[in-house]
């Protein structure tokens, strides 16, 4: 039975949707919260948010959302290719979000091998390891709500000229 | 830029003095072992012998900041300006890697006036060099940890999370000027750097050259930290630095504990403390750890998943048939 004032699309998500989710919340905190100007535009000051101040701490959520998104990235592939009830618009939207994310992911990935696991790799190797992550995570933070948006107006504007409804992503 | 554990052992038989490890026991050392120095604190007369001749050798790494400095914001963005204190000796600034910590300590019902040369311990696992975000703080393969004045903003995370604060900023130098400087960035972070370029060149580093006191050794870590043990086990010397923060590069031989040593400093921003420290990075380590095995363990699910699938869809094809023969 479902309960009245529950979105609809709740219903959809199993536990390992639920834990990627927070994984990639935590992947995405890790990047903005290890870079000092998080803490100098007072957004570590906010209100409950104090605990974000905490480099090491950051550094650890990074590092376990990390392992937790390795962890169920091969059941989300499996998923992605089960999944036929996708309409062509909404397929190009998730699979430019899942490249992102991809290009996110290899990006934290190369971050901590470089300079989590104590290797010693060369310092210029690790200076364009970090300019990559830095691109690759802001292209997914930013860019990922930018394609969710166009995907829920394209929906819109299509209700709009009584064009069939499609999914939304 | 590195200087290997072996090209400095061949290049310090020439020129090492009574500083250096004998070579004959560095020679027999690990290949993989990394260089760390031995400060014996019951020989330093608290001379500054080591303290000028570090200033001497750095003088051509310290910052000359343009002024005036950019305005900062938000207003609480303060500027590290040390270019008109260049001769405060009495602690860690951007012009002053090393000093002298001076601390009178009750030990045995003697007072013992203690003088510890203090600068970046050389961690074994640098939390400064794992969590810069530029990868500007950075590990050698020597065992020393440096900071690239031409890659650091000066966000001062590596003090923070040093457990030790021992990095320190000066304002109106390095790379921020040329990309925001009222909005990102705030200078570069100085420290000890070990003297990289003088191991380059086969060379002690200055303030171990300088010390009328042999107070200082290098060497492969191995043969530093059994020569400590052999203190502390032979003499009843106390160690810091063989442990602390999970292992570091500098170790500390002391006739007093420090625990004693401790409490008598008033340590702060560029007064390190000699307290006990857990390893910083411990927990990252494991979860680090953790990342390595997480992906076959998903892909492994995955397979179990899909072969109950399948071993269900094989039952309920036989079923079917079944029913229907
Ligand atoms: S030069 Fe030697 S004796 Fe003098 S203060 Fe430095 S370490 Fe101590
Ligand atoms: S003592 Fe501090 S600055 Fe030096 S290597 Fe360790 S963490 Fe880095
Ligand atoms: S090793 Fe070199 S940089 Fe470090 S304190 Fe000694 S002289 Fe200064």
């Amino acid at each position: 039975m479902k309960l009245k004032k529950i979105p609809d699309i709740l219903y959809r998500f199993t536990l390992a949707d639920f834990l990627f989710i927070l994984a990639v919340f935590g992947l995405a905190l890790g990047w903005i919260g290890h870079m000092p100007v998080f803490k100098r535009y007072y957004l570590a000051d906010l209100p409950g948010m104090t605990w974000t101040g905490d480099y090491m701490l950051i550094n650890e959520i990074n590092l376990a959302s990390a392992s937790l998104a390795a962890f169920l990235i091969p059941q989300r592939i499996i998923k992605y290719y089960n999944e036929k009830h996708r309409t062509d618009g909404n397929h190009a939207r998730v699979r430019l979000i899942n490249i992102l994310f991809a290009g996110f992911f290899a990006g934290v990935l190369m971050k901590i091998i470089a300079t989590g696991m104590g290797l010693n790799i060369p310092r210029n190797v690790i200076f364009i390891i970090d300019m990559i992550y830095m691109t690759v995570s802001a292209s997914f933070i930013l860019g990922t709500p930018m394609i969710w948006l166009s995907g829920k107006i394209a929906v819109k504007v299509k209700d709009k000229a009584g064009i069939k409804k499609e999914s939304g992503i | 830029m590195n200087i290997s554990r072996k090209d400095f052992l061949k290049k310090s038989a020439l020129g090492a003095g009574i500083a250096a490890l004998s070579l004959s026991s560095a020679a027999d050392a690990s290949e993989n072992s990394e260089l760390a120095t031995l400060i014996d604190l019951r020989k330093c007369i608290g001379c500054e012998a080591c303290v000028y001749a570090c200033q001497e050798a750095n003088a051509h790494k310290y910052p000359e900041p343009a002024k005036p400095f950019p305005k900062m914001y938000p207003e609480r963005v303060k500027v590290s300006d040390w270019s008109d204190k260049r001769d405060v000796t009495d602690r860690l600034t951007p012009y002053n890697w090393l000093y002298i910590q001076r601390t009178q300590v009750e030990h045995d019902g003697k007072t013992i006036e203690v003088c510890a040369p203090r600068r970046c311990m050389h961690c074994q696992e640098p939390p400064c060099a794992h969590l810069c975000p530029f990868g500007a703080a950075h590990k050698q393969a020597n065992g020393a940890t440096t900071i690239d004045p031409d890659i650091c903003l000066g966000g001062a995370k590596c003090n923070a999370v040093c457990p030790w604060n021992i990095p320190q900023r000066q304002t109106g130098v390095g790379p921020y000027l040329d990309i925001a400087p009222s909005y990102m960035g705030n200078g570069v972070m100085y420290k000890c750097d070990r003297c990289v370029d003088r191991l380059d060149k086969g060379q002690l580093p200055a303030c171990i050259e300088a010390c009328p006191e042999g107070v200082q050794k290098i060497g492969p870590r191995d043969h530093i930290a059994d020569e400590a043990r052999r203190a502390a086990k032979e003499e009843g010397a106390y160690i810091y630095g063989l442990e602390e923060n999970g292992g570091t590069n500098t170790i500390y031989v002391s006739a007093v504990p420090f625990e004693k040593m401790n409490n008598a400093i008033a340590s702060g921003q560029g007064n390190p403390h000699m307290d006990k420290v857990a390893s910083v990075m411990k927990k990252s380590n494991i979860l680090a750890s953790a990342l390595i095995i997480a992906p076959f363990a998903g892909a492994a699910a995955s397979l179990l998943r899909i072969g109950d699938k399948i071993k269900k869809y094989i039952g309920e094809t036989r079923n079917e048939t079944e029913k229907n023969t």
